[in-house]
């Protein structure tokens, strides 16, 4: 076994044996117990987060998952152990800061991130498949803004310190959640969200953070880079997601093709699409899916802090002025929400280029 | 040279900003924003889950099912569900029940055998399986 090879990987095999392993940690933790299709997906965790600390009321959505915690512990772990960690910021925290609660919001409208996106296709969920074409599409479309010179002013490099403040965080709610877990949980249902064991999702989390940071995870940026550069390495990752996913569904029996049954989903497809065409669309302009801005913002990254604390915020709105869907459908507010984000990520991508 | 590049995409931009911009009015204008959901609501809010008119779709829903109409059963059901979401959550207090579990997935099965074929108690039996099992928490 080279370690280097382990610790830096490059090749194709290494990054879709790292995103086939997180496929299938995320289909066990829903095994274990998170709900259907979300054993990883930074903005439902994020929304369960902002309920635990009271950010909203919603007591079936509040639980200080462990996940995220370690998602960023273990990036931040990751990114220190092989002298990655660079506290670095002040390029765009205001249009991160935007960018992140749209793209969050426009999540919540689809019900999923991107991975989850991915794990609800690899469950047989067609609403899951139309949003991950959705996704492809918001990709696409953005790189043509990319090729044409689209770029965000870059970050300047700040005292280490500064980078620790998400790391820090993380380390204290971890450590209290570790006792007294339940109590971040609201009062009305036995635990709040529906959960794997809390140890289970912390390791996990853990793992995820670390082999993200390890292999620059993300979905919105393996399409970018296959179709800016022809360079299929890093899609290599969450294709292999995608396939471990829908195997271990296949073996376990969870894998059944469907429309109207698809837990937890709404059956809007035009809005599935296009909720996540923005999201992609502006997760390629702020350089990261709400995991990948997770994993930057323990790397050091300001700019990604300022974009998670957008998430954060958004995750909170999303539930208290209705924004986020439900099985029922996209709400009105839902809809303005995605128009909004995508008329931000218009101007934005117009007027960041050079020479326009 | 590409063909979207330049002016052209800004042009586009320009365009797809003023449909978004259109298509965000027309929603407003024509949706319903008074949502959020009940669920959100702390105990005493306004907006609190309707538990008085939760629990009387119920008891329309049982008096539906007895009498042997199931697709008037799901609506009620689903009616009571929207009123009050924690009715379909296995973890709450206010759970209808394992049976009612065990009934939902026997009428999905009947409705996919065609034994049951209205459109509309199949869109509710799925909006309640979906709400059932599913979602962010």
């Amino acid at each position: 076994m080279n370690w280097r090879k382990a610790l830096y990987p490059e090749s194709a095999a290494l990054l879709a044996a790292a995103g086939a392993l997180l496929g299938a940690l995320a289909v066990g933790l829903t095994v274990l117990g998170n709900p259907a299709s979300t054993g990883l997906c930074a903005s439902c965790f994020l929304v369960n987060a902002a309920g635990a600390v009271g950010l909203h009321a919603r007591e079936s959505q509040s639980y200080l998952r462990p996940e995220i915690l370690g998602i960023v512990l273990g990036a931040f772990f990751a990114a220190t152990a092989t002298r990655e960690f660079r506290a670095r910021g002040g390029g765009s925290p205001v249009r991160h800061f935007l960018g992140g609660a749209f793209i969050l919001l426009g999540c919540e409208v689809f019900i999923g991130c991107p991975i989850k996106a991915l794990l609800r296709t690899a469950g047989g969920g067609a609403a899951g498949g139309v949003g991950l074409a959705g996704l492809i599409a918001g990709v696409l479309f953005a790189t043509a803004y990319l090729r044409d010179g689209f770029s965000l002013p870059a970050p300047s490099m700040l005292p280490e310190g500064a980078g620790l403040v998400l790391p820090a965080a993380a380390f204290l709610l971890l450590a209290l959640a570790s006792g007294v877990a339940e109590s971040f949980a609201a009062s009305g249902f036995p635990a709040g969200a529906r959960h794997a064991p809390f140890a289970a999702s912390a390791a996990a989390g853990l793992l995820f953070g670390a082999v993200g940071q390890r292999t620059r995870f993300c979905v919105t940026g393996g399409v970018r880079t296959a179709a800016l550069a022809r360079d299929f390495r890093e899609a290599a990752g969450p294709l292999a997601f995608l396939l471990a996913a829908l195997l271990l569904n296949l073996f376990t029996g969870d894998f059944t093709p469907t429309l109207s049954l698809e837990p937890g989903a709404h059956t809007d497809l035009p809005w599935a699409f296009l909720a996540l065409a923005m999201v992609g669309f502006g997760a390629v302009l702020v350089n990261g899916c709400p995991f990948r801005q997770l994993v930057r913002a323990s790397s050091g990254d300001l700019d990604a802090v300022a974009a998670v604390a957008g998430m954060v915020l958004a995750a909170a709105l999303s539930v208290r002025w209705g924004i986020g869907s439900s099985p029922a459908g996209v709400t009105a507010a839902g809809k303005i929400a995605v128009l909004l984000g995508c008329v931000f990520f218009l101007v934005l991508a117009a007027w960041k280029r050079k020479g326009e | 040279m590409e063909i979207l590049s330049g002016k052209r995409l800004t042009l586009l931009a320009v365009i797809l900003s003023a449909a978004s911009i259109a298509g965000g009015i027309g929603v407003a204008a024509t949706g319903d924003l008074r949502l959020p959901a009940a669920d959100v609501a702390r105990p005493g809010d306004a907006g609190a889950p309707d538990r008085a008119g939760a629990s009387a779709e119920v008891a329309l829903a049982k008096e539906a099912e007895s009498g042997g109409d199931v697709a008037a059963a799901l609506a009620h059901y689903r009616a009571a569900t929207l009123l009050d979401p924690r009715l379909v959550d296995p973890r709450s207090p206010v759970f209808l029940g394992p049976g009612f579990e065990a009934r939902l997935k026997d009428w999905i099965a009947a409705q996919k055998k065609g034994v049951v074929g209205d459109p509309r108690a199949r869109s509710d039996a799925a909006y309640l399986f979906r709400r059932m099992y599913g979602g962010c928490g």
